[in-house]
This record gives structure tokens, sequence and C-alpha cells, in this order.
């Protein structure tokens, strides 16, 4: 019997020992039931439990499914970050690389491949930093022939653990300039940046600084430079020397043949200096056709005066730029250091008056500097200053000078001339002060008071008296010339046929299109055009073919002349037939004795002009003059000539 | 020590038809609520024996006899040769005074001969985790304390302690042994079986457990019962009890029972604290696995005690409500188990109870246990 039972049956009993069947069953029978529930319990929470596991498990598989999507898109968005950031670095244009403090890779862009030659491999997160070193070995794209020492420099870089920047050669002929910059983590990040064209650049660029594009020799500024370490050498006790050359007609032969011609010019005149110098100095390009060359330290005067001679002997040789004979001459200034100078302004400065004077002196030659010649410009200089203030302070005035008329036998006209009454030095000639103004340009506005001042005179005169006035072809070039005439003889109601302007071959030098342009529209205009100085300079005819001139007027020198050479009675006689036959009046200036006056007038040239006629005047005298009160009789020279 | 098993009902009088007075230090007593609300219990007891210290309190079933009762009145007396004892109670308004309850009954029977507790305290206003921090903070850590709370039936209406008087609701009584003559011996064993996920407190206050993984933790309960016993609830709950631990201490595992809910709110209260976040399991129990577990903690207590040869022992049993009710008539064999475990003249006396109390078989830490078999044994050095 089971226990249970047994203790039912105990529990059933009663006092008398009888057991009470009813209560045994319904104990029994509870029992059952109990049993029941709890089998029914135990199975209904193994039934929900597994339910609950079921649905848990669902949940759990639902979350992994969202949660494996979420982690895919974060993969895809963290891939295109990383893209971006790749796109990013790379737009910088540099190299980059970042390592961890394990000396592993976490990234490098593709130009960090490129630019050390790397398989692409080595661009794999993770890399050995020894690794890409090993590989730079193989691909030569590291710095010098000692692996060894290579790898011990780079590691010693990374192991300072400090920023630097540092620029290397690869031995693959690239210039890497790098960045380092070390991170927290024990690692770095490095930036690399090709620098091969930006070097390459800036040397050029430091070349251009100090040459001549044109020649390629060294420029001004380069000169400076080298005159400077003379003169630091020298130290004031050696002697070196410094040449200034200047080329003369280089204008006209760029004018005519063009400016590429020009330059070809140039290169070649460029490539003689520096073959003639050699190893005695250095040769530079000033700029526009001015050269230079310093001469090394130990040259005396002596050097300098030979070398200045070979060069110019140098430009004799013709030079054939484009198919054409150009003949150019050089004009040289030298400076010998440290007598003629000890810095470098006051060489440059004393070899450029040297060089002026040079100028000034002929074609082709060479001056070393004199203390005179700074002496010469500094009275120039003041000469200048005076000028400029000349017009405004009221200092000059015009002369007239009667022009015979050897036909008519009475005055055809005046020649206007202008003086300076300087306020200290007295009259200034006009040889002296008419260059200074035509160089400094002060000649335009000069000229312009000139024209109107001998308009406004020359209204108050007869209507058949003309008015000659010298024109400066610089006045042709920088100011309106036309305009100015047409203006004062607007001002002075001038009829145009009564203006006689004179001018000179030199009008056709420059710009001589644009210049005869200007005579021809005054010419139309009713102007009468002279040509001065006849004889003298090139005098070539074919100016006088150049323009219909209503006049030419010889030089007083071949006037002067007549008494003593004898070619010049040819040379008058000639002139006046060429005059003759081109229909163009011929007047012959400097006229001082009766014997020329009588010689011209003889050659028949139709005016005359000079001292013995009569000399230049004031305005007021002339207007004596021409109202009788002056007793100024223009035919006693003309009769004592004829007897 | 002399021990005395006795039982009493009111229709039938003493069990033993014993009639002279009787001579004894401590009268532990268990009854029903129905018994214990007629004063002719306490003049039976008084009479019996007029010089001991009464203390008792209300069940779920009183054990006696190797038997369990709902009629009768359980009763141990004890006669002590070396040892003092002292009696303490207090009254507990709210719930949450549980602790500061605890405090009081500690603070009367604290001194420094105090060598053990057992204390029996109101089932269902009383947070028995609560009371058990007071009593051990002010006694100490190495006083042991065991008991248990009253019960009432699977009815959960009201529960009552009395201290030489009659018995009260929301009464706590204590008494404590002095001397160094008294032993004890404790055991403490479930033998429930978790099952099921583990869940986590998401809602809680207190031992009051409002949800479970998000959810009212009453459906959980009611969808584990099924519609009839959910009828039963909260009685029928005890069939389900719930594992709890600390996620940072997983294996420091406490067993919680429900000892009262709200179906308007889904609440359900506890015996003990249902902290937030906590992980929290299901339990469910089998016949076989109950009765292990009651023979494992009377093994642990008869092991602890170390009694001298030849002394007397007495052994009080309290066990979870929750156990009978699984188990029905078959309950006799978990008494039936633990008796075996006990030296072959000791007589258990015991009572089916809302909450068990005793040092933790491990730790020793005094604790609030739910769903077990707890095993308090007592002998005097000879």
């Amino acid at each position: 019997m089971s226990k249970l039972l047994a203790r039912q049956v105990e529990k059933a009993r009663r006092p008398d020992g009888e057991i009470d069947l009813d209560r045994l069953l319904e104990l029994v029978a509870t029992a059952y039931d109990e049993v029941e529930q709890d089998r029914e319990r135990t199975d209904r929470s193994t039934a929900l439990m597994f339910e609950e596991i079921d649905a848990f498990q669902a949940n759990l598989r639902k979350e992994i499914t969202s949660r494996t999507a979420e982690l895919n898109q974060s993969r895809r968005a963290l891939k295109l970050q990383n893209k971006r950031m790749a796109a990013a670095v790379d737009s910088t244009g540099y190299a980059v690389s970042i390592f961890d403090g394990a000396k592993r890779l976490v990234f490098c862009n593709r130009y960090f491949l490129e630019l050390y030659h790397l398989p692409k491999k080595y661009g794999r997160p993770g890399t050995p930093f020894e690794d890409m070193l090993h590989a730079r070995v193989a691909a030569n794209s590291f710095v010098g022939d000692d692996p060894e020492a290579y790898f011990d420099a780079r590691n010693n870089g990374v192991d300072r653990r400090a920023v630097f920047t540092d620029v290397q050669r690869l031995n693959t002929g690239e210039m890497v300039s790098i960045n380092h910059l070390p991170l927290p983590d024990g690692g770095w990040v490095a930036t690399h940046k090709d620098i091969t064209e930006f070097s390459r650049l800036q040397d050029e660029l430091a070349h251009r600084a100090y040459h001549d594009a044109l020649t390629g020799l060294p420029n001004r500024h380069m000169l400076q430079e080298r005159l400077g370490q003379c003169v630091a050498e020298s130290d004031g006790l050696g002697s070196f020397a410094l040449l200034l050359i200047d080329l003369d007609g280089f204008k006209a032969i760029n004018d005519t043949l063009g400016h590429s011609a020009g330059d070809a010019l140039l290169r070649e005149v460029a490539r003689r200096l520096d073959e003639t110098v050699g190893d005695a100095g250095v040769v530079a390009r000033m700029g526009g056709d001015e050269f230079a060359v310093v001469m090394n330290i130990g040259a005396v005067a002596r050097d300098a005066h030979a070398l200045a001679a070979a060069l110019l002997d140098a430009a004799r040789h013709v030079f054939m730029i484009d198919g054409q004979n150009c003949e150019i001459a050089f004009s040289i200034g030298v400076a010998v250091a440290p007598g003629d100078g000890d810095s470098v302004e006051k060489l440059l400065k004393n070899a450029d008056l040297a060089l002026y004077a040079a100028k000034k002196e002929r074609r082709g030659g060479y001056r070393v500097f004199e203390p005179a010649m700074d002496k010469a410009m500094r009275d120039r200089r003041q000469l200048e200053r005076d000028l400029a203030l000349a017009l405004e302070r009221g200092e000059f005035e015009l002369y007239f000078q009667p022009i015979l008329s050897l036909k008519r036998h009475t005055f055809s006209g005046f020649e206007a001339l202008l003086r300076w009454h300087h306020p200290t030095e007295g009259m200034i000639s006009p040889a002296r002060f008419i260059p200074v103004a035509e160089e400094t340009g002060l000649i335009v506005p000069i000229g312009e008071w000139a024209l109107r001042e001998a308009i406004a005179t020359a209204s108050r005169w007869p209507s058949h008296l003309r008015i000659a006035i010298n024109v400066s072809s610089v006045q042709f070039q920088r100011g309106n010339i036309v305009a100015t005439i047409m203006n004062a003889m607007a001002a002075g109601n001038f009829a145009p046929e009564r203006v006689e302007i004179e001018i000179t071959e030199s009008v056709f030098f420059e710009n001589s299109a644009a210049n005869l342009n200007a005579l021809r529209q005054l010419h139309a205009l009713g102007v009468k055009i002279a040509l001065d100085d006849f004889g003298t300079g090139f005098s070539a005819l074919s100016y006088l073919l150049s323009f219909p001139f209503d006049k030419i007027k010889i030089d007083g020198s071949f006037v002067r002349a007549l008494d003593s050479a004898a070619g010049a009675q040819a040379i008058v006689r000639a002139i006046s037939e060429i005059g003759h036959r081109m229909g163009i009046v011929t007047t012959a200036e400097g006229v001082e004795t009766a014997a020329q006056l009588r010689n011209v007038n003889a050659a028949g040239y139709g005016e005359a002009q000079g001292y013995l006629i009569a000399r230049p005047m004031p305005a007021s005298q002339v207007m004596r003059m021409l109202e009788g009160e002056e007793d100024s009789m223009p035919f006693e020279p003309l009769q004592r000539a004829a007897s | 020590m002399r021990a005395t098993q006795v039982y009493w009902s009111d229709l039938d009088g003493w069990a033993d038809d014993a009639e002279q007075p009787q001579t004894a230090d401590l009268v532990l007593y268990f009854a029903s609520r129905e018994t214990l609300s007629s004063p002719a219990h306490l003049d039976a007891l008084r009479a019996r024996f007029p010089e001991g210290q009464l203390m008792g309190c209300s069940t779920g079933g009183q054990m006696g006899d190797g038997d369990v009762s709902d009629d009768r009145l359980a009763a141990l007396a004890l006669g002590f040769d070396a040892t003092a004892i002292r009696l303490a109670q207090t009254i507990v308004d709210d719930p949450d005074q549980s602790r500061d309850a605890g405090v009081t009954i500690g603070a009367q029977l604290a001194s420094a001969d105090l060598a053990g507790i057992f204390v029996l305290s109101d089932g269902i206003h009383v947070n028995g985790s609560a009371l058990v921090d007071g009593i051990v903070a002010a006694v100490g850590p190495d006083v042991p304390v065991s008991g248990g709370l009253a019960g009432d039936g699977s009815d959960f209406v009201e529960t009552l302690v009395a201290c030489n008087g009659a018995p009260q609701s929301r009464s706590v009584a204590a008494v404590g042994f002095y001397g160094s003559a008294i032993r004890f011996g404790h055991g403490s064993a479930g033998g429930w079986d978790v099952f099921g996920p583990k869940r986590k407190i998401t809602k809680s206050h207190g031992n009051l457990l409002l949800e479970v993984d998000g959810k009212p933790a009453l459906d959980l309960y009611k969808l584990y019962l099924g519609p009839e016993e959910s009828q039963k609830l909260p009685g029928s709950a005890l069939l389900f009890p719930m594992r709890i631990s600390d996620p940072r201490h997983p294996s420091r595992t406490v067993v919680r029972t429900v000892l009262s809910v709200d179906p308007n709110i889904g609440s359900m209260t506890f015996a003990g604290d249902m902290p937030l976040d906590w992980t929290a399991q299901l339990m469910r129990g089998s016949f076989n696995r109950l009765c292990a577990g009651a023979a494992e903690a009377t093994h642990h207590a008869v092991g602890q005690l170390a009694a001298a040869p030849g002394s007397e022992v007495a052994a009080i049993l309290v066990s979870c409500i929750g156990r009978r009710l699984l188990m029905g008539q078959r309950i006799d064999e978990e008494i039936e188990a633990a008796t075996a475990e006990l030296p072959p003249d000791c007589q258990p006396v015991g009572f089916y109870s809302y909450g068990e109390i005793s040092p933790h078989d491990g730790t020793g830490h005094v604790q609030l246990h739910n769903q077990t078999m707890t095993v308090t044994l007592l002998s005097e050095a000879a």
C-alpha cells in the first residue's frame, strides 16, 4: 500500500477503529484531483514557457534581422564616408599616410602609393611601416644609396615623436616635402607633397629674377649684386671696372625692321659681348639697348681701355639680321674702381656719365670717367631746372632776323630766333639750351610759346612779310604741332601763307611717317615748309624727294667756307642748281661778307640771311625799322656787293 | 532543556487529556486565525502553562505529530536549565515602518549575552525583508535570527501574532535566548526549480511589483495560472514563486512569494523587496524536489547544531504555504522527509507561513526566505 493511501486510511478511521469509507473515498478522489491539477499546471506552464520562448526567439530573430540591416546600412554609410574622406584627402593634392602606435598603416591615399611607386597591396590597413620602407627601397623611391642608413633615419624621425618638416629628393627624382605630426596613440600622420615642379619653377623664377629673358644674360639686378660683391671684396683697395654699353642706331633698326629683328639683334649683340669679354668679367643686359660689363677684381684702367676697344671692334663686323645688314655701333662709358667710385651707385652713375659723354661725342666711341663730366652734368642739371622755370618767369624773348629777297631786293620776311635772358648768367646761347630743352621735352611748351609770340608779332607787320619759325623734331613727336600752329595763326588772325616752318632732317629720323603726315597737313593749309641747315648731317637727297619743300636753307658753314675752301663754291652752286631744278626757293644763311653775298647771288640763291644784311633784333626794333625810324637799309649791302 | 509537543482544540481540549498544570519557561504555539480569534485557546494555555511565557501566531496549517492540521492548535513548551529568555513585541501600522519595527524589537532584546532570536510577525502588513534588516541592524550580524511570517490559510485576509496575551493584527513578537548554554541549528531550502525566460523588473516600488519586461506583472501570473486558478489569487500565485537576483551579482539569488494582488492596477505585493532592473524568473515545484528540499534544510540544521550526545533537541519547522498548496494531501511527505533527518526522539512542531526567516545556509546572513522549508533546532549544552 502506498504511503499516501496508508495515511488516508488512518485519516478515515473512526474513533471506534472502523474505516469511514465515504471519508476515505473523498480523500482518494481529492488526491486524484490534486495530481491531475498538478499535471495540468505543469503541462500548462511548460507549454506557455515554450510559447514564451518561441515568441522571445521570434523577437530575437526580428531584432537580429533589423540590427543586421542597420549594421549593413551603417557599413555602407561608413564605406561611403571612407570614400568621401579619401576623396577629401585626395582633393588636397597631398599624399597622406597615417600609422598607429604599433607602426602599422591605418590609412594612406592613392597619391601616397603613386608618389613612392608602391604596389597597391601596401595601401592595405595594417601594413607594417618596415614593410613599407623595404618596398620603397625595392622601388628605389628612397633617399640616398644606403638602405640601412635610410631605415635608421626614417625610424629615428618617427621615434622622436616630434613635429617636423623635411624636404627630400627621392632616388626616382621627385622632390618631396614631408610634414610629420605625431598622434596621441603613439602613431603619426604624415603629409607628403610632390614639389618637383614647384621646386623647378622656383629655380626658374630665381633664374628669371637675375637673368634677362631675351638674351639669357644676367640682368640689372644681378649686375648690381655682382658690383656689390666686387665692392665688398675689393674693400676699396682692389681695382675693377664697370663698362656701360649703349647701342647707337638700334632704335632705327627696331623701327624699320620690326621688334623681332630688334630682338634678334640684341641676342647677337649679347653673344658678341659675352664672347669678347670671356672670363674677364660678367656681361649683363641692363634693359632696352643698354648692356654692362663688370670686369673682375684685378682689372686696372689699362685693361678696361683694352676691353672697351675690343668691344667697339666687335661691333664693327656687320650684323646680319633676317638676311639684312644692320650697322650699329657701341658707345661705352667706363668707370674704374676704386678711383671712379667706391660704391655701386657711384660706379653706375660715373660710368653713365662717361657713357653720356661718349654718346655726345661721336658714334662708336668710349670714354673713361673724368671728374669734369660730373661737373658738366651738375651744370646741365642746373640748366634743366632753370629752363623749366624760364617760361613762367618770362625769361624768353624772340629776336627777328630779316631775310633778304635777292630777286626783289626787299625783305621778304623775318626768322624768329629764341633768346634766353638768364637771371644770373645773362644771355644763354640757343646752341646751349635748345638741346637741353629738346632732351627734357621742355621744347614743346617753349616752342609753342615761340610760335604764338612770333605770329602775334608778325601780325602787326605789313602783310607781304612772312615769319619763319624753327620747329624741333621733338615738337613733332611729343606735341600736336599742327593744332599748335593753327591755334597760333587763328589767335593772330594770320594767313597761313605768311608762315614758314623751318625743320631739320631729324624730323625724318623717327616717326617719319607721322611727321610727314603733319607736314602735309600744314602744307595743305598753305603753310610754307623749309628744310633748314641743309648740307650738314646726313643731308640725304632722298629727303628732298619725300616731301615737296618750299625752301631749302643751305647751312651757313658752306657760305662762310666760300672764302677759304675751294670745294665750297661747288657745293653752294650745286644746291642752288638742285633748288632751281626742283622749283624750290634756296636761302643762303650766315652771309657775313660782301664777297659771300656776291657769291650766293651769283650762284642763283633766292634769299640771303646773315650779319651782313642784319643781325637778329628785338621785335620793337623790327617795328621801328619797318616804320622807317631805324636806319637800316637792306639795299646798301646788296649794292656794296654788286659794286 | 525539556521540550514538550502538545495539541489542543476547542472541541476536544488537550489531545493528551492532561489536566494538571505543567512547568515551562516558553510556549510557542500555532493555530488557525479562527482558533486564535476565540479567547478559549488562551485560557487553555494559561491553565496548562501558568508560568510560561506565551508567543504564537496564526498559520496556513499547523505541523505536528507527523501531520498537518488546520483545526488543532500545536504548541511547543520549552523548559531551560541554563538559558534566560526575554520577549519583545511591537505594532507595525504601516509596511513602510517594517524596518523601524525590526530595530525596535532588536533594541528591546539586545544584550551582550544574546545568543539568538526567534521571531513571529504579521504576514500581510509587514515587509519581512525590512523587518529582518532592522533586527540585524540592532543586534548585529552575529546573532542568529529565525522565525516566520504568520499565515491566514490561503485567504490572505488577516494574520495574528500573540505575545503573552490576545493575538493581534499588525503585530511582531520575538523571543531572545541568553547565555552560553543554548545551541542553535538552522537550515533553509526550497527545492523549487526556475523555468521559462529570464525577465527584468521594469517597474516596482519596495515590495510592490508593477511591471515585468514592460508588461503588468499580474498578467504574467494570470497567464501561467490559467483562468481557473486565477480565481484563487493571490493564494494560487504561491504555486509560481519568483527568483530574483541583482544582475551585477547573478549568483546571489533570492526567492520571493506573493502576499497580495491589486487587480485594478495589475500590481502584486511580494513578501520582500522587488528592486528595479533586477532579473526575475518564475519557479515551479515538484513533489519530490520539495520533499528533498525539506530534508536538505533539516540535514543542514542538524549538522550545524552539534548537540551534546543525549541532550534533548527541539525542532521548529516553518514552511511556506505555497508548498502546501502545491502538494495538497501529499504535504505530509515533506514533514516526513524533514522528520527523518532529525534525532530519533525529536518530534517537530511548526506551521505553514507567509514567509520564512533564517540565516542563509551558505553565507549565514539572516534574511527573509520565501517558498522554503526552514528548520530551527534548539538544545542546551549539558
